[in-house]
């Protein structure tokens, strides 16, 4: 209740009238509205914003019957079954860092020329151990596909098998690749309109660049869920003993990953005297800071922190995130900068567990996550065309 | 990991009756977990049975249970078990292909690289709906110097068992499938 009430008292009289035009004349949505969502969503009531407030693209959220717990949602979120999305990808390595020659692989959804151009891009960036073939990732394609956006589903350095691609490991801080790879699509293309999207690290990966940005075009707005924008927090909070189950499917990965890297890139990797890598800390503490340029892992989570930059983030930005998620953890002075911040629409469910949000909605709204962050990003960038 | 097989059938041993008063069918509503409370007071028990009962999964699940073994002072240990059946059949049709199965099972296990734990997969009569045959028992523990390393344990433990999983059931033999 205090922490209620504390958050109505900061979005009080912080809501702005007007946010910057980057869209023209023909942007639909022109109302920065800070929403802190409570239990009471489920009565379809939205607290701690003035009566009448609650945006259009925001649908109430109501945990599906039996997953009212933080841990049953995000790992039944993981099993649930779901029609995949069939349509092709393009496939296509991006350069991200000339310097040691890294890439990425993209795969991307176009629409037809000459329309291509104009449509809105967004750019995904699935979390830590996913890819582009990410359930969340795959699912919020398909719906901007439909929706008539072109689509770039980005995996990080290493990952969905492209260890070959990179000498370097990959971490939180790497927003600059995300850069590269819009700046890249937007040289080819001709793009005038970029949204990006990430999941948990990649939503702190979009958050940093778009505080690293400010204004920069393409750039027209970015939407987040679960965004792991406290770095340090959230990892201890994964070494709590409740939440040893995600820790260990991390570290099994990124242990692995790094016993690879070090096969194929034997002279710039040693896995001998490493230790016991007991905790993500661990991992980032004696991997992750060691070979990646940090001093230890306090450096790392501080540098790489989205929160840092979160003030200068200048276009609208959506940043959905639950009470109840296992171990991400906004902090209360980070909560505050969100706030402060009139570009930013912050919503707090009391429930959702990380990036599941599956919702008692039936249809697409199962999703409800997926769902409000493609109407987020049609509201706020005035995209229409496969509605 | 330290893994076994035996078979346990006749003489008033147990018999795996899956559609129980409250089996649960995890492949078709996943969702349901919730409503499983042993599971839900775990949640790396809840994604053992939904990894078991996943899509590409060569078995089905059709009870478990969790619970805190007695252990000596300075110790703690925590177990729990689940009835697993093969999808194709409902039930293995001969004891000797839940054998192959178990033999298989248990060579992964053992390769799923060192813990503080043990699996023991014990074959029984099983029956599901109409359908008699065999099925299997997993019993899975793990150890620690206190409850929160025990729940460590058996967490990875849970994983790898769900990972060194055959990925495919023995085939019957000719005489069963002449039955």
């Amino acid at each position: 209740m205090a922490e209620r009430l504390s958050v109505a008292q900061d979005v009080e009289g912080s809501i702005p009238s007007s946010r910057p035009n980057l869209h023209g004349p023909q942007q639909l949505y022109s109302r920065a509205c800070r929403v802190s969502v409570t239990s009471q969503i489920s009565e379809n009531t939205i607290l701690d914003t003035p009566a009448g407030a609650k945006p259009a693209w925001l649908n109430s959220f109501v945990p599906q019957r039996g997953l009212g717990s933080g841990h049953l949602q995000t790992i039944v979120g993981n099993f649930l079954p779901r029609p995949p999305f069939r349509h092709s990808a393009v496939a296509e390595t991006v350069l991200v860092d000339p310097a040691d020659g890294s890439s990425v692989l993209c795969h991307s959804h176009w629409q037809p020329e000459p329309q291509r151009a104009g449509r809105l891009t967004v750019v995904q960036v699935h979390g830590l151990e996913g890819s582009s073939d990410s359930r969340y990732i795959q699912g919020i394609a398909a719906r901007l596909w439909a929706a008539g956006c072109n689509v770039v589903c980005m995996n990080m350095r290493n990952c969905n098998d492209t260890d070959a691609l990179t000498p370097t490991l990959y971490h939180s801080g790497l927003s600059g690749d995300v850069g590269a790879v819009v700046d890249h699509f937007t040289a080819r293309f001709g793009l005038r309109r970029v949204a990006l999207v990430g999941y948990s690290m990649g939503g702190n990966l979009v958050l940093k660049l778009a505080g690293e940005w400010g204004q920069r075009a393409p750039l027209v707005a970015v939407a987040t869920v679960c965004p792991a924008v406290d770095l340090a927090p959230g990892s201890d909070a994964l070494h709590e003993t409740a939440n040893r189950l995600y820790e260990w499917r991390f570290l099994r990965g990124l242990m692995r990953r790094f016993r690879r890297k070090a096969e194929l890139f034997p002279n710039r990797y040693q896995t001998e005297g490493v230790g016991p890598i007991r905790s993500l800390r661990d991992f980032d503490d004696k991997i992750v800071a060691r070979y990646c340029g940090f001093r230890d892992a306090d450096d790392y989570y501080y540098r790489a922190a989205a929160a840092r930059v979160v003030d200068q983030i200048a276009v609208p930005t959506l940043i959905l995130c639950a009470k109840d998620d296992p171990f991400i953890r906004l902090q209360p002075n980070t909560r505050a900068r969100l706030i402060a911040n009139p570009n930013i629409d912050l919503v707090e469910t009391q429930h959702g567990g990380h990036c599941a949000y599956l919702s008692r909605d039936p249809g697409n709204e199962t999703h409800w996550a997926e769902a409000t962050v493609v109407r987020y990003l049609m509201a706020v960038t005035g995209e229409r065309h496969g509605c | 990991m330290d893994a076994d097989w035996e078979v346990e059938i006749g003489g008033g041993a147990p018999v795996i009756e899956a559609n129980w008063q409250g089996f649960i069918d995890l492949r078709a509503n996943p969702e349901r977990v919730g409503e499983i409370c042993e599971a839900a007071s775990f949640p790396p028990l809840t994604a053992l049975l939904l990894g078991l009962n996943g899509a590409h999964s060569p078995v089905w699940t059709a009870k478990c249970d969790l619970w805190e073994p007695e252990e000596a002072a300075g110790s703690s240990s925590l177990a729990c078990y689940v009835d697993l059946l093969p999808v194709e059949g409902m039930v293995f049709a001969e004891w000797q292909q839940a054998e192959e199965f178990c033999r298989d099972f248990v060579k992964r296990l053992a390769q799923a690289g060192p813990s503080d734990c043990s699996v023991e997969l014990v074959i029984r009569q099983a029956i599901a709906g109409a359908t008699e045959g065999f099925a299997i028992t997993a019993y899975i523990s793990a150890a620690g110097t206190d409850r929160a390393a025990a729940a460590t344990a058996l967490t990875a433990a849970l994983a790898d068992f769900v990972d060194a999983l055959p990925p495919s059931m023995p085939p019957r033999t000719a005489a069963s499938k002449l039955q």
